[in-house]
């Protein structure tokens, strides 16, 4: 699809019919005449037509100034009864034009977390997958598109610019390469989508829920969830990684990009949960679904975390290394070995223009001890 | 130096019927004559041009065509000021001047 088929669909969304084609022929027809102008000057055809376009402005206004036109006015003279009613009408069609929310189902291939042996990133990542047809559908009704390219897919939310997934085509269920395919639908790992859309979205991303969570972007929302539990909890342990270095840098503690849970493929911070960590229940003043990340400095340049949500009982469970826990609210208190530990509560901002964590406010010199 | 957004958009209105009160003309062509007769200080952007220009149709202060402009290419709508619109354009022009002329007369008594 080219970026004037985007844009002119993009500007006409909300109308239908003839209302919609006349939007349409009106605006392409100006814009080419202005994309003529352009070439005149020197551009080539493309660089004309997308110069227009961002003369024009986002295509989102249109649509918006021109649902004020023609759609909304036919709400207000409709027969509806009641003011009760007409209400209710016009909160129902902005939750259906901005708001969507949708159920996206994957299909699991769950890894092994207790067996770091064999635990690789890539699987970590691809536990979960995401059922491209199924989130094209659902990413439509909320007003974005999506298109299946030869090289992965494009995809674009409401009033964001397009996000280019790349994908292989020659991967299969039992060799999966980036994406695969199984009885004519294709599967991407749901968490590296989510994560592409973090990198390149212009608009604020949100991850809220720990399983099967809901991915904001902008004011769409859309659900995941699946026949079985999509968890984030690694790819909460990647996002936040970039912040966590340079806040551990900016107070002068270094890290080795070494690590003893194998087969990692970037660099990482923690150690993954091996027997020796010690279960913890850390009450929090946060409301349940809250997530927090704990981090210890295990030894020299090497640091133990784990992520969990509160509970109902407001509590954490955490997997730490100490047998007692002191929790400290500055990176500088983290010394190695003696059982500090810093909690970051974190936002579920997951672009990176966010903080992504703050340091959680705890009681002063909160001790937990591993039962 | 470009007009304010606000005080473009709530104006809007009378802009576009002065605009089309001598000749009928096109999307691009509003834009253009607008920066031409205020040399640049309306700058039609973030697609309020043609929602108005629909809203001012379907309020028959303009009525719209699709023409072949001399340029070549495919027809284009043309828009032109309506008996309605152009009384609603004396109105506004009559308000506005009125307005302003008491904005003014706020300064000079200060």
């Amino acid at each position: 699809m080219t970026n004037l088929e985007q844009y002119l669909r993009n500007a006409s969304r909300g109308t239908y019919g003839k209302t919609r084609a006349l939007i349409r022929t009106e605006l392409e027809a100006n814009i080419r005449i202005r994309g003529k102008e352009l070439e005149h000057n020197g551009l080539t055809e493309t660089q004309a037509i997308n110069h227009a376009l961002e003369e024009l402005g986002a295509a989102n206004q249109i649509s918006t100034g021109m649902t004020g036109v023609y759609t909304m006015p036919k709400i207000t003279v409709a027969a509806i009864p009641t003011a009760f009613a007409l209400t209710a009408l016009v909160i129902a069609l902005s939750i259906s034009r901005a708001q969507v929310e949708t159920t996206v189902v994957g299909t699991v291939a769950e890894c092994d977390f207790k067996n770091t042996k064999t635990q690789t990133m890539p699987c970590a990542l691809e536990a979960n997958w995401l059922k491209l047809s199924s989130f094209k559908t659902e990413l439509e009704k909320a007003g974005g598109t999506l298109e299946v390219i030869p090289d992965g897919f494009n995809l674009q939310f409401p009033g964001d610019r397009l996000v280019k997934v790349n994908g292989s085509p020659t991967g299969t269920p039992e060799n999966q390469s980036i994406d695969f395919k199984q009885n004519g639908e294709i599967f991407f790992p749901t968490l590296y989508v989510i994560g592409l859309i973090a990198e390149k979205s212009n608009l604020p991303v949100k991850l809220e829920g720990y399983i099967n969570p809901r991915l904001t972007v902008g004011s769409t929302k859309i659900d995941f969830a699946g026949n079985a539990p999509v968890k984030t909890t690694m790819f909460r342990f990647m996002n936040i990684q970039t912040q966590l270095q340079n806040d551990l840098k900016n107070n002068g503690i270094e890290f080795s990009a070494t690590r003893d849970c194998t087969n990692m493929t970037i660099p990482r911070l923690f150690i993954c949960s091996a027997p020796s960590e010690k279960t913890h229940h850390i009450k929090v003043n946060a409301p349940q679904g809250t997530i927090f990340a704990s981090l210890e400095q295990r030894n020299n340049k090497s640091f133990s975390m784990d992520i969990a949500a509160v509970n109902s009982n407001g509590m954490l469970e955490m997997k730490l290394a100490s047998q007692t826990a002191y929790f400290v609210n500055d990176f500088k208190k983290l010394k190695t070995g003696q059982g500090e530990t810093i909690l970051l509560r974190l936002t579920n901002r997951i672009d990176a223009r966010a903080k992504q964590y703050e340091i959680a406010e705890l009681p002063k010199n909160l001790i937990s001890t591993a039962k | 130096m470009t007009a304010n957004p606000n005080l473009l958009k709530g104006n809007l209105d009378l802009i576009l019927l002065s605009i089309l009160e001598r000749t009928e003309m096109y999307g691009l062509e509003i834009i253009k004559e607008a920066q031409a007769r205020t040399d640049g200080f309306f700058d039609f952007k973030e697609g309020s041009l043609y929602p108005a220009l629909h809203r001012l149709t379907e309020q028959k202060l303009l009525v719209a065509e699709f023409k072949y402009s001399p340029r070549g290419g495919a027809p284009v709508r043309y828009y032109e000021i309506t008996d309605k619109g152009k009384k609603t354009l004396t109105e506004k022009r009559a308000e506005f001047q009125h307005f302003n002329q008491n904005v003014e007369a706020l300064w000079s008594k200060s």
